[in-house]
Order: C-alpha cells, then sequence, then structure tokens
C-alpha cells in the first residue's frame, strides 16, 4: 500500500508542479496587451436552468473581414488559397480530399482590432445604406423601407455593437507573423485551428477557420462581481458597450484579464446610424 | 487446512466446489449409487465449515446463496454511491468556485484529491476490498480529473492530450490499491484515448480530432489485450477480463465502423475495398477470438467475439439485402441464418461432448 500512496502522491505533486509553472512561465512576458470592450469580449451565457457554474467567462468574438466592396452581414469563416500558399501553411495540397477527412491544423492567427478592417467594415455598411435609402426615396413602398431599415440597424450595429476584432493573416511560424507585426500595438496574435478543403469542379483550394485554441478568458473574481449584476444581453440589441477589458497574451499565447471596467453609454440610446452620417 | 489459495477468486471456486460437492453426494444417496457411513460425514462436514469460515475472513467472499445476492445488491449500491458522489463534487466546485478568489480556488482544486487519495489509502490499508474504500477511490478519481480541468479554466491553457496520460495513471494507481475494476474501466479509457490522440497527432491530425480516424484505436486496442497477459493480475477480481474485453471493444467498433464507412480510414484506396477490407478483418478478427477465448477458456473473450460476429454478420446481410428484398423474406432469411448459427454451434458442442467422453 505504501508503494501506492508514494506513487499517487507524485502524480498529484508532479502534475500540478508542471500545470502551475507552465501557467506562470505564460506570464512571464506578455507577447500581446489589448484593451477590448464588451463588443469583442461578450460574456458566455449558458443556459440558467443547468449552468450552476458560479464563474464567468468572456468569448473572444472575432470576425471575417468583408471580402467585397458589397456589405454583408455575415462572412464565411474560409479562405480560398492557392496551392502554394496552403503549402506554406504546412499542409499537403496532395492528399487533400474533396471530401471528408482532411485534417485540421493548429496556426497562428493575427487579429486586427479596431483598423483598416473594421473601417472596411463600417465604409460598406455606410455605402449600402445611401444606396438603399436613394432606392427608397425614388421608389417609397414598404418593402423599400424594410430593406433601408436594416441597413440603418446594420450600420448600426457596426458602429456600435459588433465586434471590431478581424482576422488579418494566418501562419505557421510564430517568429515571421511577430516579425511581421511588431509594430502594430493593435494586432493579436493567437493559435487557431485551420482544416483545408479542395473543391474539385472548380480545382480550388479553400481553408475554414474553425475555432481559436483558448476560445475564451475566465473573468478573475476580483472583477467578477461587476459582470455578475450586469443584464442579459441579446444578441440583437443595440444597446451600447457596458465594459471594456484590458487583456494579456503570454509566452505561450495564452491570453489573461489584467482589468475590467465598467462604461457609460458611447451615444444615447434614441440616436441610430443614420443620424450620424 | 488450504494455505495454497492466494486470491479472492481462487478462494470463490473453492466454495462453489464444496457446494456442489455436497449438492452431488446429497442426488447420489437419495439415488442410492453411494452411501457414506455417519462418522466420515461429520468429518468432512466440519473440515468444510471451518475451511468455509476461514476463506470468509480471509478473503470476504460468500460463503452462501443469501450473501451472494446481498454482495450483488452492495455492489450495484457501491457502483452507483461512487458515480453520484463523484458527480457530486464535481457540482459542488462549479457552484461555489466563482465565490472564491484565484489562490483559493487553486489551493481547494490541489488538495480536494491530495485529501481525498489519503483517506482513500486509509480505507484500503486494512480491506482493500472494501466498499467505501472503492467509493472514495472514484471519488478521488474524480477530484483530480476536475483538478486539471479547472486549473486549465482558471489559467485559459490550451487543453492538452496530456492531461489523459496523467488521469490515466492515477487511474491505475487507485484501481490497483483498492481492487476497483470501474477505476480500471476509466483507465484504460483515458489511457486509449491517449494512444490514439497521440497516434493521430504523429499522422498530422489535431489532436481532439482523434476520433475522426478509428484506425487511432488499434494501437491501444492492441497494448490493452496483453497487459493481462504480461502482468499476471492474479490478486486483482475480474481485471484480466475486463482488460481482454476493453480491448476488444477498442478493436472491434472501429473495424465495424471502417466496414460501413470506409471513407474516414486512413488508408488511401477505393472506398469499397476498404469497407470490403475490413469486413473480411472483422469476420476473421471475431472468429480468431472465438477459437482463442475457447483454447484459453477466456469466457468473456469468446461471448465478444460471438456479439461482433453476429453484429459483422448482420450488418452485411443488412446491406446485401435490405434494400431490394421485401422485409418478410429479409426477415425470414434472418431468422434462417440463426438457425444455422444454431444447428452448428450444435454440432460443435457435441463433438466437443464426445471427444471429452473419448
Amino acid at each position: 500500500m505504501k508503494k501506492y500512496t508514494l506513487i499517487g502522491l507524485l502524480i498529484l505533486a508532479i502534475t500540478n508542479a508542471v500545470v502551475l509553472a507552465g501557467a506562470a512561465y505564460n506570464r512571464t512576458e506578455a507577447t500581446s496587451q489589448i484593451k477590448l470592450t464588451e463588443r469583442e469580449l461578450p460574456l458566455v451565457y449558458v443556459n440558467r436552468l443547468i449552468n450552476e457554474n458560479s464563474t464567468l467567462s468572456l468569448r473572444l468574438n472575432w470576425r471575417m473581414p468583408q471580402q467585397t466592396k458589397l456589405y454583408k452581414h455575415y462572412v464565411a469563416h474560409s479562405q480560398i488559397l492557392t496551392r502554394e500558399a496552403l503549402d506554406n501553411l504546412g499542409f499537403d495540397s496532395s492528399k487533400i480530399k474533396t471530401t471528408y477527412g482532411n485534417e485540421s491544423r493548429e496556426l497562428y492567427w493575427a487579429l486586427e482590432f479596431e483598423g483598416e478592417l473594421h473601417k472596411q467594415a463600417i465604409d460598406n455598411a455606410q455605402r449600402h445604406l445611401t444606396e438603399v435609402t436613394d432606392i427608397y426615396e425614388d421608389q417609397p413602398n414598404r418593402k423599400n423601407n424594410d430593406i433601408k431599415k436594416s441597413a440603418q440597424h446594420s450600420l448600426n450595429q457596426e458602429m456600435y455593437n459588433r465586434s471590431r476584432l478581424f482576422f488579418k493573416e494566418i501562419s505557421h511560424s510564430l517568429p515571421q507573423l511577430t516579425a511581421k507585426y511588431t509594430d502594430n500595438n493593435n494586432i493579436i496574435i493567437v493559435k487557431g485551428l485551420v482544416k483545408p478543403q479542395y473543391f474539385i469542379k472548380k480545382d480550388q483550394y479553400k481553408i475554414t477557420l474553425k475555432n481559436l485554441v483558448v476560445p475564451s478568458v475566465m473573468v478573475p473574481f476580483e472583477y467578477s462581481s461587476q459582470l455578475k449584476t450586469l443584464p442579459y444581453k441579446s444578441k440583437n440589441e443595440t444597446e451600447r458597450t457596458r465594459y471594456t477589458v484590458n487583456v494579456s497574451w503570454g509566452v505561450k499565447l495564452e491570453p489573461w484579464i489584467t482589468n475590467i471596467s465598467l462604461i457609460q453609454p458611447l451615444i444615447p440610446h434614441n440616436k441610430t446610424g443614420l443620424d450620424l452620417l | 487446512m488450504e494455505e495454497l489459495l492466494s486470491s479472492r477468486d481462487e478462494a470463490q471456486l473453492r466454495v462453489e466446489q464444496i457446494h456442489a460437492f455436497k449438492s452431488e453426494q446429497l442426488a447420489l444417496q437419495n439415488a442410492g449409487v453411494f452411501k457414506t457411513n455417519n462418522e466420515d460425514s461429520q468429518t468432512i462436514d466440519n473440515y468444510h465449515q471451518k475451511l468455509l469460515s476461514q476463506l470468509a475472513n480471509t478473503f470476504d467472499i460468500d460463503i452462501s446463496t443469501h450473501s451472494k445476492q446481498l454482495t450483488l445488491g452492495m455492489k450495484f449500491a457501491s457502483f452507483f454511491g461512487a458515480l453520484a458522489m463523484a458527480l457530486s463534487i464535481f457540482f459542488l466546485f462549479y457552484q461555489f468556485w466563482g465565490l472564491m478568489d484565484t489562490p483559493l480556488q487553486v489551493t481547494s482544486l490541489i488538495s480536494a484529491p491530495i485529501i481525498l487519495f489519503i483517506l482513500t489509502m486509509y480505507l484500503a490499508r486494512d480491506d482493500k476490498n472494501s466498499y467505501f474504500s472503492k467509493i472514495s477511490a472514484l471519488v478521488t478519481f474524480a477530484s483530480f480529473v476536475l483538478n486539471l480541468s479547472m486549473l486549465g479554466q482558471i489559467f485559459n491553457i490550451s487543453a492538452s492530450p496530456n492531461a489523459f496520460i496523467v488521469w490515466a495513471a492515477f487511474g491505475f494507481v487507485l484501481a490497483y490499491a483498492c481492487n476497483a475494476r470501474l477505476l480500471v474501466f476509466f483507465a484504460i479509457v483515458c489511457l486509449s484515448s491517449f494512444i490514439a490522440m497521440k497516434t493521430g497527432t504523429y499522422s498530422g491530425m489535431y489532436w481532439i480530432s482523434f476520433g475522426e480516424r478509428p484506425e487511432n484505436f488499434f494501437i491501444p486496442g492492441l497494448i490493452v489485450f496483453f497487459i493481462p497477459q504480461l502482468f499476471s493480475h492474479k490478486q486483482f477480481s475480474g481485471f484480466s477480463n475486463l482488460y481482454r474485453v476493453m480491448a476488444m471493444l477498442l478493436t472491434f467498433i472501429p473495424i465495424l465502423i471502417l466496414a460501413n464507412w470506409g471513407v474516414i480510414s486512413y488508408l488511401s484506396l477505393d472506398r469499397d475495398l476498404i469497407e470490403g477490407g475490413y469486413q473480411t478483418l472483422g469476420f476473421g478478427l471475431s472468429a480468431a477470438a472465438i477459437w482463442l477465448g475457447i483454447k484459453h477458456k477466456f469466457n468473456e473473450v469468446v461471448n465478444t467475439g460471438n456479439v461482433f460476429f453476429v453484429l459483422f454478420l448482420y450488418t452485411k446481410l443488412f446491406d446485401w439485402w435490405w434494400e431490394w428484398m421485401p422485409k418478410y423474406i429479409f426477415f425470414f432469411l434472418i431468422g434462417l441464418v440463426a438457425i444455422l448459427a444454431l444447428v452448428v454451434f450444435k454440432r460443435l458442442r457435441l463433438s466437443q461432448l464426445n471427444n471429452k467422453e473419448s
């Protein structure tokens, strides 16, 4: 019995020591530091009936950039690549099957916060609103009015509600990606999963950006009480952002929260994107 | 008095032999074939009584049908008790860990499995077959799983397959210390998941997608099958059987999946060829398992081999006939196949009996 006791205690001690040392090592240096808001880090809500979890987590809400000048509310998490680009990412394009069975790979993603890609999304939404407003003024009917309202809502969402964190670039080499964006303080580098695909009819390679390796960040105890007082916020609500979060990513690209503050609404509730044009 | 019995299983077998001897002796006396004088009868009875009480004291086994039924009830109670206690500790943490600051969370997560482990070892020290030590062992295992997964959440650590090998090692330690089969089951699940994840990683996939390629489970299946061959499990009741059954499940379930869905195989061959190959392998291996089981008297291997042979057969028949055959003919043919199997088994049984007689 002594033998089992000793082995068991060693397993417990060594494992916990390794885990804590890994967490400490990650925090020895911050590779990215950024101040995000509720738009980029919304609270993770789970069905209250089954959820007995007393902690809070924030989900990193990243988006794909607009790929054309036409405004799209949702852009699929995929990108068309050349065969060479795919091979450069560490995939073997000759082995990529058209259907089931392509294997995901962990790669480094660069995400841009409140940069050109966000500006492009607002520009597209504004252009779309101007176009549909012109159409409504020429043909003022119910259908065109609904389209205009929807475009107004989209612009509003882009300006005050939707995430400003956009996927920028992918690489299999962390040093390359870090060197490229070393002077950009609005770029964060994270780890995420990527799955390749081949479309035989179009002879086209595509990658799907599946999910981040660490998709959410736990709120430390000292900040959780202020977030717990916030009421549930539905997805379609145009309510303004309610808090800011300082997040750091460490040596192992694992994030942690350094500060959370509640904020006042940026614009009054009765204003819309159209009013600001 | 008996000194040679070294395991609980052997002692239980000895008790059953004594009961069988007594009932056969009674049947022979009733039939008038055999008579014992009272003195001999008394000597044998006394010897058996002493032996039974000695075995009951040494190995905590069932010496009567009533105690066997009660033991079964206790086994069920301890199984459900252990699972419920493990879930309870999980939800206890979940409910209250948000009310603690990070140092307290970390301290309680680390200290819970250590305290519970020491308690388990204390309970198992006097009697490793104690139901209380087994319940405590499962709760300890659950708290260690909780320990690692929640530390991962607190520090936002990237998930890693290495957690599974650590859980497996800890599960085995608890299982062998407390003679707990349920923990061997969990430890085998963790160990085979870890090996399958690593096999998947070496072949280029992301570790969490290890289930997408059923072939990843062949190596763990093989390893688990040979563990009871390499290390004696005489002291551990039912461990060898569990290893063999788990190894067969780890091998046959992937073969069954690949025999019907060849597209997820690692092999870059024609889909029909892959499926046909795995169907043949499935039939061959399940027949070989039945043969091996009969040869080495591994009942569990024979039974598992039988189940999978029938599954391979029926999925194939379904494949061939379900679409184009009227359903009444399909089920009639299935019935005929079952009758044919019965005839074959009966002939095998008869030939075995004849061999024994000769």
